[in-house]
Parts: structure tokens; sequence; C-alpha cells
């Protein structure tokens, strides 16, 4: 809910430079933009987690009875395990691919849905506008744990119809973020200039509207990533996320909730997990607008 | 501008760090106290009566700690003066739909109407029994086809009126009739009449015998006063110790106690409030804040920790009053094979399922189709019950011969998403299921989609708990009887089956009947009907202390309420 | 600016139309047969004409096209029709819930005002090491689900702090001082997420405007460093941020839903959660409807404010 877009995005001036001498440029960038260090080694870790999970873990995050149900953290169990004795490591670690796999490609959907009707309507304006602009403020209107509820009762919880529901949820938020600064870019001296010399729609809004407004839609949908997965947990949380025994952090939370006294960690554990991807790809989105969009920090 | 040097990107990395290790810190720290490790086996003296399943036992209650026996103690706090006064509250967990006893079996519902209501029967303590209640005696003619009952009288309904035998009447035709909107009718489907004899009698005659009749009497099924009928949804009017004073939407239901209660001095109470609380979490903290005197909850391993926790909690663990079991929908491949059911119920090792979901020393056990609490449960051991040893070579020829050596997928196993404890079943057997080559993909659904597919036969397996009832003649008869609509929707059709269900309802010797029943219980296991998984307590029930005179009931209803009292 | 409110009442009424629609055909699409759910499934089961009666009352067996102009007909005179479930007209049912989900609402916003603008603002205007420790706690803060945060409070803090009554919510206008005791953790549990994203906004806000000539401007003629932030600052930032709050109201309802279950709190996400657990069509519709619209003239509201700030919009 950042970047509604009322300053109009420049060319990043350290993209410019980091052409030059790659190293060195890192370093600068590292050194001036300390939040992207951080976000990007965070989120780089946890695509790591997702990606070698099989090679990160011991045991199988489905195999039941592995220790006693419950059993605290241990040498062997480094998070203990949970109600069926499961290894909470490995869930854990194999829910980062559940998180990522469903935050991941709703928000490129959101993305493209999003970008197309974004710029359509700013740039066409009037009637296209007004269409475009309203439908979404119906998807808009509802609030999209409601709206996602209702969706996922529909469709049947699993993780194709998740993303296909958070994907639907963000559309409009990724369109408003991109009409705004089409609406205002549409008014800069060198589109009007495009448009004098006769350069036509798509190739305006290709070539001269689209650069302009990339670094906000990048920031945007990292941001939207974290905002992703929060929604993900949320529904999980309320059992309707991918159906068990797929490792869900929400779901892991919420059936481990009552036992908070009896077994703090199985519910930390989750629960913090959620918390790390959530940030990690918030300080990562504002690392990056640091960067990009340096006006907007 | 602001812009970073070295040393504040140092500052960052180092900020970072302390936060991730003041998070770890957190975690490591937050175990500390009330955390024991599982493993330890902890006494359960007061289990023993539990596992001995073939005769509803006693209910019982304990005083935190746990480890003190136990009935003395029940006894304990049963005991002194009744004081008059006071305010219990009670944790609940789902909003009432309405007040209407007749149209309603939902537990919500009647966990809060049996204290507004009466029938004209009601159940011992031990619900071994049937004994008077508003009617004060009755009589059964020899050929089992009329009963005659004798009317309390001076009953007055909170309205104010005086209960008459015209009240009894049209109580029980309008429980009868199907366009009143009653959802009980099916149990008085074999009424005939309903006689006023005299003012003080009332006689019922039945079209045939049905020995499980008098069950239906008691105060589900109630009296209320007919002027009240078109109400009774928001405005209950009863007999019961306790009126209603008001509900506040989704929040509580405030119950007075009824002055001109027949049956003085009780109640004690001045009030019972139910208050609302969403979920065993919110339940746990309102009783350990004192925000609630009483609540339950569903899983042992919650509430004995609780109890442990909380000196001065009476803790009621409870009779295994509920089974779990799944039903295949024989309609539809595989599970027209009986091959495959046999394959899907030996690959389950079913001890493993009890001690991983609901471990034996909270009174899991292995199951049959009746309750582990019922009369009629199986006698002997449940594990020497057809197809339920695991046998997972067993299981994977049955495939093959059946034509799936390859395996079979099935889409979806439906589970009920509220109760965690199914859905830890179901994934537990998903990975039994797997090693001979069932792949299930669990489908959790909201309780009454699950329900509705359970008895309705949508989809291919929906997995529902049953929770204890007085006779297990009306489950098993509408789920297996081929002349049901729900035994119709599995393709259940077996005569001999059929057999055994009417000698089950109308045979009038009780050994005949317990006959009936433990080969019920052998047959569905044998042609796997259903797969029944386990048996255990559905609630542990859970009060402070100085809740006096309060014991739970085996089916966990809260009659006792009338004849609890404070000493705070 | 006249004529730019008035083509936005009128572009309203289109959006307020596919609310209904929208709100109609999802609800049509959730499983589950109302007429079943009514009844009860063993009564319906044994009665196949009784559960067509039913139907037919509920008017299930009208085609679809003329339910939903029957039921927009009710909406529009207010009447959202009887709650299956609560047996009480949906219209009562959300009244009564309302002013619980508003309060929490509300004060959820005054908790992340009251934490977040400040730190914002000290965040944008210190800069340095407050600005790090700012930022990191703002994205931690953004990142912690509400669900988390009420867990958290329950077991740990609740404990500790046994004059919060937590599960004993009286309305406000019955007992102000326990109802607001009650309103702690729910609105800390809503409110932290908020204050941060407000705190965020207010940061970038209050940065945009210092870059601002005028404000340098001002610093130039030697205005001291506090006087311009309150002066100049705060009043450019605050459309911003006030355009943000708009924007967070799905997001507080959303929340709702979560924190109102988890606290037993009777609003409208706690209604809305019976209403599902029940099968209650009708009153989800009706709150589906309800919030859809509420949420469209607060999105007015913000648009007109936004529109206000930044007048080359309003010329499109």
């Amino acid at each position: 809910m950042t970047s509604q877009g009322w300053p109009v995005p420049i060319q990043a001036p350290a993209a410019r430079r980091a052409t030059a001498r790659p190293v060195r440029a890192l370093r600068t960038l590292v050194a001036r933009y300390p939040l992207l260090l951080v976000g990007a080694v965070l989120v780089g870790v946890l695509v790591v987690l997702a990606v070698a999970a099989p090679l990160l873990v011991r045991n199988s995050p489905y195999q039941i009875g592995l220790g006693p149900s419950m059993s605290p953290p241990s040498a062997n169990l480094w998070f203990g395990t949970d109600k069926l004795g499961r290894d909470l490591f490995s869930r854990i670690v194999y829910g980062s691919r559940t998180t990522l796999l469903v935050s991941i490609p709703s928000v490129l959907l959101a993305m493209v849905f999003g970008l197309g009707l974004g710029l359509s309507a700013g740039y066409f304006g009037g009637r296209t506008d007004q269409v475009i602009m309203r439908l979404m403020d119906i998807l808009l209107a509802f609030p999209s744990l409601l709206l996602a509820l209702a969706i996922v009762a529909v469709l049947g919880p699993s993780i194709r119809n998740l993303l296909l529901t958070i994907g639907i949820l963000y559309i409009p938020s990724m369109a408003r973020v991109v009409r705004g600064p089409v609406l205002a870019a549409k008014e800069r001296e060198y589109i009007t200039a495009a448009r004098t010399i006769g350069a036509g729609t798509w190739r305006i809004l290709l070539r001269h509207v689209l650069p302009n407004i990339l670094s906000p839609i990048i920031v945007d949908a990292t941001l939207a990533t974290s905002r992703a997965i929060l929604v993900e947990s949320a529904l999980s949380y309320l059992g309707l996320g991918a159906p068990p025994p797929n490792p869900s952090w929400g779901e892991m939370l919420s059936s481990s909730r009552q036992f908070m006294t009896l077994a703090p960690w199985s519910a930390l554990f989750p629960g913090l997990a959620i918390v790390y991807a959530a940030t990690a790809f918030i300080l990562l989105g504002n690392g990056l607008r640091d960067w990009l969009d340096p006006r907007r920090r | 501008m602001l812009r970073f040097s070295g040393w504040r990107s140092l500052i960052w990395l180092i900020s970072a760090f302390v936060l991730v290790g003041l998070l770890g810190a957190c975690s490591s720290a937050s175990p500390a106290p009330s955390a024991q490790p599982p493993s330890a086996p902890q006494a359960q003296p007061t289990q023993a009566a539990v596992q001995k399943p073939a005769q509803p036992a006693p209910a019982q209650a304990t005083t935190a700690p746990a480890a003190q026996p136990t009935q003395a103690q029940a006894k304990a706090s049963g005991a002194g003066t009744p004081k008059k006064g006071g305010t219990l509250i009670i944790g609940q967990d789902f909003p009432p739909q309405h007040f209407d006893p007749h149209k309603s079996n939902a537990w919500a519902n009647t966990n809060i109407t049996e204290s507004i209501y009466e029938g004209l029967l009601r159940w011992n303590d031990k619900e071994t029994a049937l004994e008077p209640q508003l009617a004060t005696s009755y009589t059964m003619s020899p050929d089992g086809l009329t009963y005659t009952f004798k009317i309390r009288q001076g009953v007055k309904f909170h309205n104010g009126r005086v209960m008459t035998a015209d009240d009894v009447k049209a109580s029980l035709d309008r429980m009868r009739d199907s366009k009143s909107g009653s959802v009980v009718f099916n149990d008085f489907k074999d009424v005939t009449a309903v006689d006023i004899v005299d003012p003080e009698t009332v006689k019922i005659t039945l079209g045939k015998p049905v020995a499980t009749f008098l069950n239906n009497l008691t105060e589900t099924r109630p009296i209320v006063p007919k002027e009240a009928f078109a109400e009774l949804e928001t405005k209950p009017v009863g007999t019961g110790p306790f009126k209603l004073e008001k509900y506040t939407l989704n929040q509580s239901v405030m119950l007075v106690r009824n002055a001109d209660y027949w049956d003085q001095p009780k109640p004690y109470l001045d009030a019972v409030e139910f208050k609302i609380l969403g979920d065993e979490a919110s339940k746990e903290a309102a009783l350990r804040s004192k925000s609630v005197d009483m609540t339950w909850f569903r899983d042992p391993r919650q509430a004995e920790n609780v109890s442990k926790a909380l000196q001065g909690v009476v803790s009621a663990p409870g009779i295994p009053s509920r089974f779990i079991n799944i039903r295949l929908n024989m309609c539809q491949k595989p599970f027209d094979d009986v091959k495959v059911r046999r394959a899907l119920s030996l690959a389950i090792d079913r001890k493993g399922l009890v001690e991983t979901v609901i471990p034996s020393k909270y009174g899991g056990s292995v199951g049959a189709i009746v309750a582990p609490s019922d009369r009629f449960f199986w006698k002997g051991d449940t594990m020497a019950l057809p197809y339920y040893k695991q046998d997972v070579a067993q299981a994977k020829k049955l495939l093959a011969d059946a034509g799936y050596a390859n395996g079979v997928d099935i889409e979806a196993y439906k589970v009920v998403a509220a109760n965690q404890l199914d859905v830890d079943a179901a994934q537990v057997l998903k990975e039994m299921w797997n090693q001979v080559g069932i792949r299930v993909t669990i489908q959790p659904l909201e309780a009454a989609q699950a329900i509705k597919d359970y008895n309705e036969g949508g989809g291919k397996m929906a997995q529902v708990g049953q929770v204890w009832q007085s006779d297990p003649d009306g489950f098993l008869y509408n789920s297996f009887h081929s002349s049901s609509p729900q035994a119709k929707a599995f393709c259940v059709n077996d005569p001999e089956m059929d057999k055994l269900l009417e000698q089950g309802r109308s045979d009038p010797d009780a050994a005949k009947r317990a006959d009936a029943y433990q080969k019920i219980q052998e047959r569905v296991a044998d042609q796997v009907y259903n797969i029944v998984l386990y048996g255990y307590p559905l609630r542990w029930e859970m009060w402070w202390d100085y809740v006096k005179g309060y014991q739970n009931k085996p089916s966990n209803t809260r009659w006792n309420l009338r004849q609890s009292w404070l000493e705070k | 600016m006249l004529r730019y409110i008035l083509s936005r009442l009128v572009f309203m009424a289109p959006v307020v139309l596919g609310i209904t629609l929208l709100s109609f055909v999802v609800i049509k699409m959730l499983p589950g047969d109302l007429a079943i759910a009514v009844m009860g499934t063993e009564s319906a089961n044994t009665n196949p004409a009784g559960l067509e009666a039913i139907r037919a009352e509920l008017g299930l067996n009208r085609p679809l096209h003329e339910q939903y102009l029957g039921w927009l007909a009710g909406a529009l005179r207010g009447d959202l029709g009887k709650s299956l479930s609560l047996k009480i007209s949906i219209l009562e049912a959300i009244k009564s819930a309302l002013p619980t989900t508003l309060e929490l609402a509300l004060l959820s916003v005054l908790f992340g005002l009251v934490v977040g603008a400040p730190i914002g603002i000290l965040a944008a205007t210190r800069g340095g090491v407050w600005d790090g420790i700012t930022r990191l706690a703002v994205s931690l803060g953004v990142g912690m689900p509400s669900f988390f945060i009420a867990t958290l409070l329950l077991l740990f803090i609740a404990p500790q702090t046994p004059w919060i009554p937590t599960f004993n919510y009286v309305p406000l206008a019955q007992d102000a001082k326990r109802n607001l005791l009650v309103m702690i953790f729910p609105v800390v549990s809503i409110g932290t997420g908020l204050a941060m994203t407000i705190a965020e906004n207010t940061r970038s806000a209050v940065l945009d405007v210092l870059n601002e000539a005028y404000v340098t401007v001002a610093r130039a003629k030697g205005l001291s460093s506090p006087l311009v932030v309150w002066r100049h600052v705060l009043k450019n930032a605050a459309i911003p941020i006030i355009s943000v709050l708009g924007l967070q109201t799905g997001f507080l309802l959303s929340g709702t839903i979560i924190i109102e279950t988890i606290f037993s709190l009777p609003g409208l996400g706690k209604l809305v959660i019976t209403g599902i657990t029940f099968r209650d069509y009708p009153l989800v519709q009706g709150i589906l409807l309800f919030t859809g619209v509420g949420v469209v003239v607060v999105n007015l509201l913000t648009d007109l404010l936004y529109a206000f700030a930044d007048p080359r919009i309003r010329y499109h």
C-alpha cells in the first residue's frame, strides 16, 4: 500500500554507474543501500531453503512418529516435533516451498494482469479508465480475506487455487500502482513529444511509459510478495490453505496454537518463519526502492 | 539528505543480527515453565474405568494436579451444603442458532436448551437407565405397542401457565410432524396416535414395537406450551430450571433462575452465562484468567496440560463417547470392489494410529461401528474384528487382484477442517495408505459440508465423528438399512445386514438385540462399509473448584447445572 | 472540484451494482445446499417433499436472475432478509455487530496513528541510526501477521496482566472502562501492522516534503527544524498519510475477521465466520454487500482527498 504513484520516478542513477566496474559498483551499492543487502540475503536464504530443501533436512517432513509427540528441540530434531511426531524443522524448511510456490506466482499473475489493466487505464484514460478502474474498485471493495475465503471455499483449497485467489486479490492494487505513475508520466514533455512526432500507442507505452514505471512496479511486486505470504498464511491459518499434510506455516501455527503453553516451539517457529519470510521481502522491497526510486524513500 | 556511509551500514548489519539474535533468544527462552517432556508417561489412574468401555463408565472428576486419585475428590466436590446465588460462566465454542428444541439437534443448541426444557423422562446420572421427569411414572403394554404416562401436576412453564396433558400431546404431535419443521420426526415415525386419557394421563400408541422408543422422550425432545410454538426460536418457554434472559449475538447466552421450578430448592444458581469463545486456545486463556468458571477441551493433551498447570481446577476427562469413521461411497470405483475396501482396512496400523492421534492413556481405543461407551459395543478385543490387523502384503495383493496393481489415486478424502484431531488422523492414514499404493488427497472442509458428504455420498470418502447416542439403532439403521436414503446413496444393499438391523430395532429381548449389534459390528468390519478408526472421549470438561455440586455426564450434557452452586 | 465529485458519485453507481452482483454470485457458487442447511441433513434425507417445500419458500427454485432481482429489491428497501442460523433479521444482526467492528477498527487506526506517525517523523527528521532502526522495526511490524501477535499476547502477556479482562467483552455504552480494557489486545494485534505502515508512509511523505523547495527556503530563512516540521512538513504530508489510511480499510476489515474470532468479539468478522460455519448464505451475502459498499464509500472519500491534493488527476 505504499507507492501509490504520486511522484514520478526517474532512471536510477546507480544502475547506470554499475556497468563500469562491477565489483566496486556492487560494493558501493551495498554500502549505500544496506537494506538491499539485508533483504537480498534474507530472501536468498529463503529461496535456497526452498530449492535445496531435500538436501538440507535429515528427515522427511511427512514422516510420522519420528519422535515423541511435541518433543522439545534437541540435537537431532532442531525445532522439536509437532503433535504427530514429525520433524518440525523439516516441515518448516519444506514450508518455504509452499509459501513461495503460492506467493511468487500469484504476484506474477497479479503483475501481468495489473500491468496490462493499469497501463491501459492510465494511458487511454476516459471511458477505458473508468471501466477498468470501476471493475478494480468492485474487487477492491471486499476485504481481501473475506473475498479470499469465499473464492477458496468455491474452488476448494489447493496450492493452485490459492495462488489464483491471491493473484486475483492483488490485481486491483497492482493496477492502481501502475495507473498512477502512468497518468502522471503521460503529462511529461517527452511523452507529449513522442505523441506529436506520431509515435504509435503501443510504442509509446512500451518504449516510453513502461521503463519509467518499472521501478515502482518492481518495488511494489516485491512488497506484494510479502503481503501474499501473509494472506497465504492467514488462509491456511483459517484452514483454507494448502491441504494437509502439505507443510504450511499458517496451518502449523494455527494447529499448535492450543499447545502454546505445552509446546511453545511448535507455534513459535512457524510464526517466526512467516515473520521472517514476509519481512525479508519487505526489506528487499524497501532496499530496491532506495536504490531504484530514490525520491520515494 | 540522508546518505548512508560505511559505518552506518555496519550499524545496519549489527542491528539486523541483534534482532535476529533477540528473536532466537525469545524462542529458546519461552518453552520454560509449563513444558514437560511429553514422552514421560503420565500416571493416569483416573482412566482405569475408561479403558473398560463395554459399560458406560461413571463420569469422573479429578482435582488438579492430576496425579491424585479421584473418586473421593469428585464426591468431595459435590459435598457440602448448597448455597444460593451467583452467576456461573461457561466457555462455549459455538453460538446457538436458535432455541426451538424440536427444530435442532445441534450440540451448540441442546447444550443450552437442556437447562431450559425438560422431557417426560430423563437419564440417570450414569446414563444407563431412564427415570421419570415431567412424567411421574409410565407403563408399557405387554405387546410393546402402548405407553401410558402419568403427568406431573403443578409444573409451571416459564410463562407462568401450568402444564397440562394437552401440552404433552401438542408437543409430541409437533415433534412427529415433519411439516412443523421438526428435525426429530423420524424418531416418532412408528407412533400412530397420542391420546389424552384424562388430564393426568397421556397414552402413546405405536404401530410396531420399538425397543428404543423411550429414549426419545428426554429433554432433547421436550414438552413446551403450545401457545409458544410459533416463537420458540427466539423466545424459548419450557419447564426447566433456567429460563432465557438474553441472547447477545455471538457473545453470550444469559439464563436466569426459574423461581417457579417444580423441583425446589433447585436450581441454586441465580444465573448461568454461556460465553461464546471461538477456539480451544481462547477457551484455555479464558479458563486460566477465570473469565469463565467452566469449559471443555477437545484435545486431551491440551486438557491435561491445563489441568496440571492450574491448581484448583477440577478436571473430568470424560468417557470414550465418540468414534471416528470413514464412509466409503460404494456406488463408485474403486470402492465398489470389496477387495479395495479390505485393502484399505488392512493397510491401517490401527494401534499405531491411536497412539499417534489420541493415545490410549487418554482413552483412545481401536473402534467399531458402535461407540466404545455403548452397552452394545464389541465385547471382545476390537483388533480381532476382520481385516483389522495391519497386513501390508495382503493389502497389496488384494489391490492387485482388484486390478490396481499400480496403486490407486483417490482425489478427495473429506475431513472436518475444524476438528484438528480428525485432520491429524487423516494425515496419519495418508502415510499408511501410501505404503500400499493408495494415494489419497486430503480435503478439509467446513463441518456442515463434510457431514453432508458423509450423509449423502458426495465424493468418495468422508470422515466424520459419531457421538455416542443413547442407542445405536438410529445411526446404524439410517446408515446401513437398504431402505434408508443414506444407505441408498452409498449403495449399501445387504439383506443379511437388513435382517440384523431389524432384529436390533424391534426385538424386545435385550440379549437378542445385543447379539444382533455384535454381528452388525463384525459385518461392517468384514464388508468394510465404513472404516472405523478409533473411539475416544469427545470432551474433557474442566471447572474451577469453587463450582460445587457439578458432575460431568457420559454424554457431556450439562444437565447437572441445576444442582450446582458457587462457593467463591 | 464539484464536477469531479459529482462524476465520481455517478461512477459509484455501477461499482455498487457490481458489488451486489459479485456478492450474489460468489455466495451462489459456495458449496452446500441452502435448503438442506435449513432443514438439517437428517430430516432432508428422510423428507424430500419437505425439502422441496423449503426450497420453494426460500425461492431457490426460481431462476437465478429472479432470485438476484428479488434480493436486490429487498436490499434497496433495507431488507436483507432473515438470517437462517440466527433467526433474526440480517440487518439487525449487522447493526448489532457493527459497533464492535467500527470501534475495533477506529481504535486500531488511532493506535496506528499515535504509534506510527511519531515513529515515521522521527525516522525522517533524525535520520541515521534512528532511521535504520525504525526501518527494520517497520519491516518486522508489517511482516508480522496479526494472528501471530495475538497468539503471543494471549499466551505471554495475558497471564502477566490479570487486570485485562480478555474475554469479557461488554459494549462500550454499558461499561466503557471494561470495554476499552478488553479492546487492548485486539487493537494491538491489528494496530501494530497498521502503525508500521503508517510509520513507513509518514516517513516517506515527510522526506518528500522535506525535499521540496519551500522547506529549504524555510530552513534558509532560519526557521528551526521542529518548527519547519510542524508548520510546513506535516501539513503537506498529512494527505498521503490519510489516503493510505483509506486504502487500509479492507486490510482492517480483513484483520477483524481473524482477530474478532480469536478474541471472541461480537463484530462483523465473527458474524461472517458464524455465517460461513453455519452455511448461512443470506447472512454472508448481506455482510459482503454491507462491507463492500462501506469500503466503496471510504475509497470515494480517499479519491476525493487524493484529487484535492493532486489537481492533475481530476481533469482526466
